[in-house]
Parts: C-alpha cells; structure tokens; sequence
C-alpha cells in the first residue's frame, strides 16, 4: 500500500486533509487506483477526525452521475459533442453577441471550489471578452467576503487550530458546526479544557452550536448586526492603544446609537453583551468566529464587517469559515485582478442583469447558480439568457437547462492553489485524473480566453473598489436598524417569519454533497421546524405534512418540533429546492451584495380545504 | 497480525453526552468502513439532539442467544461477532438487542453488526467512528469494572450535565 499526495476536503474552507491511499487490490476506477481516504494524520486542522461529508468524499471522485462528455442542448434537444466542437460553438456564440452587445454584455460566474489559479484565469479571459462582469458564485461566501473586504478592520487572523486551544474567550457568531463540523472540536477543546473559559455562542435560535454556548447569546430575529454594534460601542470604549484607525469615526457613528436602544434593538441584555465584550478584551487570547450562513441573519456583510472591526478592537483573533474551500481565494484574487470593479455586476447584480436583459451571455464555472441561490432569480436567469454556459462534475438545475455543459474535474482531479480559513494556502497536486471527456476548467478558461481576441477598447475594467469609510458602513447599519423597526410593525396576524436556516440538511444540500449518499444517509428530507405550541395550535404533530405559502410560492413539508424556537417563528433549510421556492432575496446597493431575511409565511395543515 | 492480538480487549467506546455534536460523522465513517452498511444507530432523543448508540459487546448478549444460525460468536478479544457466511437476515438479533444497537439496515441479507472495527484495533488503532469524530465525544477507553465516578452514566455513555438539553 503506498500513499498519495495530500487533498483538501472540498465540502468547506475549514481545509481539512487527507491523503488518498493507493492500494492496487481495490480499484474504484481503473485508471484512478484510489482505494481509501486517510485522514488520521495529525497534522491538518482536521487532527485526525473528518466529518460525514468529508467522509463520503471518495464518492464525489467515483460518482456513477459523473458528467463525462460535453452536452450541446440547441433546439431544446440535447445531445453529447465533442470538445472542439464544443468550445468552438461556445467561441461562435459569444463572438455573435459580443459582436451585436458589446462585451459587457456577456457575464462571468466562478464557483468556490475554483483554484486561484482559474480565478487568474477567468479575469484573464474577462479580460479578452472585454467585460468587467466576473465575480464568485457562492451568495453567502459573496455577502460574508464583500463584508470583510469593504469593512477596512483588519484584525488578527486565525492561523491555526491551537490558537483557538488556547483561546479563553471566544465568540461563535452563527452554526459553525454546521457548517464546518471540524471545527467542533478545537472550540469544544476551549469550552471544556477549564470550566470557567468563555465560549459564547450569538444566534436566534438553539442552533447545534448554540447547545454549546456558554453563554449563549439569544438575539432577536435579525438582531445580529444590532448586538455586534452594541459590544462593539462597548469595546471602543475602553480600546487600548493604538486604536484602530477607522476608531474615531466608529465612535463618532455609534454615538447617535444610545446603548440601550441598541440592546433593546438586538434582544440581547446590555450587562451580558458588556460582559462578553470585557471578557474578549481581557487577558489572554480571545477569538471572534464567525461561520458562513444564511437566512438566521439579515445582512450577513455587516454582521461580518463588525464582527471584524468587534475582534480589532479587543485585540481577538478572527476566523471568517466560508461554505466554499476557496472562496476566499477567489475573491482576494479577483480583487487583485480589479473584479468586478466599481463598473462591473457582482453576482446578485449579475443575476438580475441577465433577467433584464442587460447581460445576453451567463457563463458559469464551477458552480451551480441556482442549486446555491436561494429564491428563483437564478433560476429565471438561467431561462432568460441568450447563451448558457455551465462546467459542472455532477448534475444539477443549472446543467438541466444550459445550452453548453462542459464536464469538469473537481478537487483531487486538478492542481491548483487553495486558500482555506484556517492556516496558509495549500497547493493542490491532482492525485487521479478525472473521468471521461472531463477537463480541469483552468484548461476551458484558457482555451476559451485564446479564442476570443481582444475585442480593444471596450475592456472597461477599473481598478478594484476602496473600503468603505466607518463613517458609510455604519450609516448603513443605521438604515437598516431603522428599517428593521418599521417592517417590524407590517406582520399581519396568522403570519410566520420563515428563517432560513443552515441547518444539517442544509449542509448534506450542497453543490455536491446533495448527490453524495451521504445526503440519503444522514438527512432524508427537509423539514419545517416549529414550535410545540405552534404545532398544537396547527394540530399536527412531529413528522405530519404542512402546507407553507409564502409570497413567491409554496411547498408541503414534514413538521419537526424544536421547543427553542422564538415565537412566531419557524425555519426550513434553504438549500432545499422546495423551501428554495419560498425565498426571496434582496441586493444590497451599498454593499452590492445579496440579503436573505426571513419571509413571511402562511402554514396550515394538509388536507384541509384552503386558506383564510 | 501484531503479536498479542489474540488478547482480550477491554476498551470500548464511550460517549461523552457533553461534547457530541449530533453531525453523524461517525455513522459515516462507519458506513464507509463497513461496505457501505452502518453499524451503529443514531439516537433521536425527542427529535432534539441526534447521539450514536453503539454496541456494548455484552458480557451476555441476547444478540448471540437469539441467533438461530450461530452465526454471533464471541471473537478472541472478546468482541461479539457476525460471521457473514453464517448470517442469513432473519432479525432476531436486532429484535433481542435491549439496546436496539443493531439498526434496520439488513443489506446483502446480513444483520449489520458492530465488529469494532477489529481490523483496526488489533493493530492498536481505534474504531473508525472514534476516530472520525468530529467533537472529540467519543473515546475508545478501558472500561472500570465499577461506575465509581459520577461522571459515567451506564458505563458507556458519560456526561457531567445530564439534562443539558433537556
């Protein structure tokens, strides 16, 4: 038995390592002679342990659904081609509309698993169409990063696992453990090792890391950014020096915002976010860890941005966990490379030009624009666009209606560069070839970028965008207390607030893992979380079928009980295509970023004959 | 295979209520390990928190009392077994067990069956769900004869703050 380079798990940006094990005996593959993952090497974040998804990972490189061939769907028919003819038709079409639109017409989407090597590679080819329209695919990753980037704090990183060992103080914003399950163990190592460590969990409802949240903080619905702002005023108070530079202005803005207004704003008592904010600015290491997710939060880009400019403060350190492995990498790339740009689309923005009408072309690499997004934007984009581009391994909505699919090779199949959340970037040494026809997409991206001659002229892409001044971010954050306040007052009697949340369907709904047995393992279908006093009232009980309608649709889903939830309030995990239906999103102007708050939903119990 | 490993065993798995996660790392583990066929039930305590239950290996199984075929034996490191040539699905292990560790996962009609992993602990590893596991809840350990600690419930499943979420 000889052993292999080592891989990164694809399934989040904890980067988490294995080494796929050679073994001439079992072949999954003829030609890929992988026989097993091992993972109890000690040295990757992971520390020997791997949750469920990574598991299965095996699968995702011997999957049967495995996309081989390009596909070709002209006149709704679809039909397997070849390469050439392929990228040739690809080349044709764009030539026609970028020779009828313009460049800026056509539009460019990169998945997270991408390598910052195909991030170059995709500005690059941006560059040769002559579009500025390039941006990540990955809406949580997208609103979370673009938080970050235009927040100007720049705290401490995280480097490694053993920081947060040592951490005596830790504030968890969001359900790490779902996201990244790994990462359970290094906080619950903190949480455990000495009883009197703090590890405080921020989040609406009794999430699987709010279990372990001593304390743990209940915010309001929404009330994230309210409570961060509160510490934060807080932790400005008594910043030691040097103070940040944005400090001044920080304190100048939340000054208008009296404290306990704006505990009262977030649900969270003024003395236990006090407390919190003394105990990460106190002795020792403290850390600020704040997990990629959707839906139990509005404005997930302010909810990062003061989680980062909150750990500057206190000196903490601060772990930004991503849902896609890279990316983070592919957005520090595009930013270096000017994308999008202060005239270009980002994603949401994208998405919404291509329904106008605005962008003809959508090519997507690496991603699946509408099994990642909630709501049906995606969706209509897809249908409405002139031309369609997909690279995907496995099936997927967007591969159901492209007109050009290209098979691709995913993490394990490529070399490549990854930037993970925790440590430093890992360079990517493909252990197998990919199956089939399939093709790494830096050789799509470069191919296609050689084809296409510079169009001169039009290319129109400015350099990248500056960070916001405190002084605008914060007046944000006042607009939307403000507003929060008044939408407060618009729910009507008979409506429920529909969290979306990440929960563990959410995670076994992934680009990927959805097709994974895994998903069949461990989570079967999704479910409709409500309260035992809403479900009494409704009369169904654990496990009968509900009708949800919200605004933009409705779906039946199986009711699960959870005796935490607020009033009023039920959650559904948005990565289901039937709770995806329900949802809405809205782009952010300030940020360009995509918001998902709750929707407000109508429930009743099947089989009874319509509504009020 | 390492010299001694005829010994008898005396570590089993114990989980530590505290600390699991409910992520089901350790089902998927042991599903991967065992051909695709989980030997280890997941809890649903009140459709609220998701924990393993595993096969404690009895001292007097009713597992290997029940089987008509002879086909549970108790191995040289006192692990209880399924022969796979000898199982023939019938479930009445799975209906004897008082701890309903053997799930309703019969695949190529064999009961599915906690072996330990003992491919990996007679070489001195710990089972794949051990090892897997994400929280650090589950721990391969010498059992004591006795509960004198407070903080073992059962023996097998060990917490210090049993109702933490009651």
């Amino acid at each position: 038995m000889t052993t292999d380079a080592i891989a990164i798990c694809p399934f989040c940006s904890m980067g988490c390592t294995w080494r796929l094990v050679r073994d001439a005996g079992t072949r999954y593959r003829a030609e890929a002679p992988v026989a097993a993952l091992d993972y109890t090497a000690r040295g990757g974040p992971n520390r020997g342990s791997l949750c469920g998804k990574g598991n299965m990972a095996l699968e995702l490189l011997t999957h049967p659904n495995r996309l081989e061939t390009p596909l070709l769907r002209l006149a709704g028919e679809s039909r397997a081609a070849g390469w050439d003819e392929a990228l040739g038709h690809v080349v044709r079409r764009l030539g026609e509309i970028r020779a009828r639109h313009g460049g800026r017409s056509v539009g460019l989407l990169l998945g997270s698993g991408a390598s910052s090597e195909e991030a170059a590679a995709a500005a690059r080819l941006a560059r040769a169409i002559g579009t500025p329209h390039l941006d990540l695919c990955a809406p949580a990753d997208h609103a979370l990063t673009r938080g970050l980037e235009l927040a100007g704090a720049r705290p401490a990183r995280v480097e490694n696992v053993e920081q947060i060992d040592a951490m005596r103080a830790v504030l968890v914003v969001g359900d790490l453990f779902t996201l990244a399950p790994c990462a359970a163990k290094p906080v619950l190592d903190a949480r455990y090792r000495d009883r009197r460590h703090t590890v405080a969990v921020l989040a609406p409802t009794r999430t699987r890391t709010a279990w372990f949240g001593r304390p743990f903080l209940r915010c309001d619905v929404n009330g994230e950014a309210a409570a961060l702002a509160a510490m934060l005023a807080l932790a400005l108070e008594r910043a030691q020096e040097p103070a940040p530079a944005w400090a001044a202005e920080a304190r100048a803005a939340l000054a208008r915002w009296p404290l306990p207004d704006l505990a009262r704003r977030s649900g969270v008592a003024l003395e236990r976010a006090a407390a919190l904010a003394a105990a990460l600015a106190g002795e020792g290491e403290a850390g600020v860890l704040l997990a990629s997710e959707f839906g139990a939060r509005a404005r997930l880009d302010l909810v990062a941005a003061l989680a980062a400019m909150l750990a500057e403060a206190t000196g903490a350190r601060f772990l930004a966990m991503l849902e896609g492995p890279n990316s983070a990498g592919v957005r520090a790339v595009l930013r270096a490379e000017g994308f999008p740009g202060a005239d270009g689309h980002t994603m949401p923005e994208l998405l919404e030009a291509v329904v106008r009408g605005d962008v003809k072309a959508l090519l997507v690499f690496g991603s699946d624009p509408v099994a990642v997004s909630p709501g049906s934007l995606a969706a209509r984009a897809m249908a409405s666009a002139a031309l369609t581009v997909v690279t995907a391994a496995l099936p997927g909505p967007a591969v159901e209606t492209a007109e050009v699919v290209l098979p691709a090779a995913v993490i394990g199949e490529k070399a490549g560069t990854v930037l993970p959340a925790l440590g430093p970037s890992v360079a990517m040494a493909p252990v197998m070839p990919p199956p089939g026809w399939a093709r790494p997409d830096l050789q799509v991206l470069a191919a296609l970028a050689a084809a296409l001659a510079p169009d001169g002229g039009a290319a129109g892409v400015r350099g990248g965008e500056e960070p916001l001044a405190a002084r605008e971010l914060f007046a944000e954050l006042d607009l939307f207390l403000r507003a929060e306040g008044r939408e407060e007052v618009a729910v009507e009697p008979g409506e429920l607030q529909l969290l979306a949340e990440a929960s563990a369907t959410n995670a076994a709904e992934g680009l990927h893992t959805a097709q994974l047995s895994w998903a069949r393992y461990a989570h079967p279908e999704a479910r409709l979380t409500v309260s035992p006093a809403l479900a009494s009232a409704l009369g169904v009980r654990a496990g009968d079928r509900v009708r949800v309608r919200s605004n933009w649709g409705q779906a039946e889903l199986a009711v699960r009980l959870d005796a935490g939830l607020p009033e009023g309030v039920v959650t559904a995990p948005h990565r289901d295509p039937a709770v995806r239906g329900l949802l809405s999103w809205r782009r952010e102007p300030m940020m360009r970023s995509l918001d998902l708050r709750p929707d407000r939903v109508h429930v009743e119990p099947l089989g009874e004959v319509g509504g009020a | 295979m390492p010299s001694g490993s005829a010994q008898t065993i005396r570590s089993r798995i114990v989980l530590d209520l505290d600390r699991c996660t409910g992520c089901r790392a350790c089902g998927a583990a042991c599903h991967v390990g065992h051909h695709e066929q989980t030997n280890l039930v997941p809890g649903i305590v009140a459709d609220v928190a998701i924990l393993p239950v595993h096969c404690r290996h009895c001292e007097q199984p009713a597992c290997l009392a029940a089987c008509p075929r002879a086909a549970l034996y108790r191995d040289e490191h006192g692990f209880v077994r399924r022969s796979e040539l000898l199982c023939i699905g019938c479930h009445s292990c799975a209906v004897a067990c008082p701890f309903g560790v053997i799930p309703d996962e019969f695949k190529r009609h064999v009961a599915p069956k906690c072996d330990l992993c003992v491919d990996r602990v007679a070489a001195g590893g710990v089972p794949r769900c051990v090892a897997t596991c994400t929280a650090g809840a589950l721990s391969f350990v010498e059992l004591q004869e006795s509960a004198e600690s407070p903080e073992y419930v059962g023996g097998r499943i060990r917490s210090r703050t049993i109702l933490r979420r009651a």
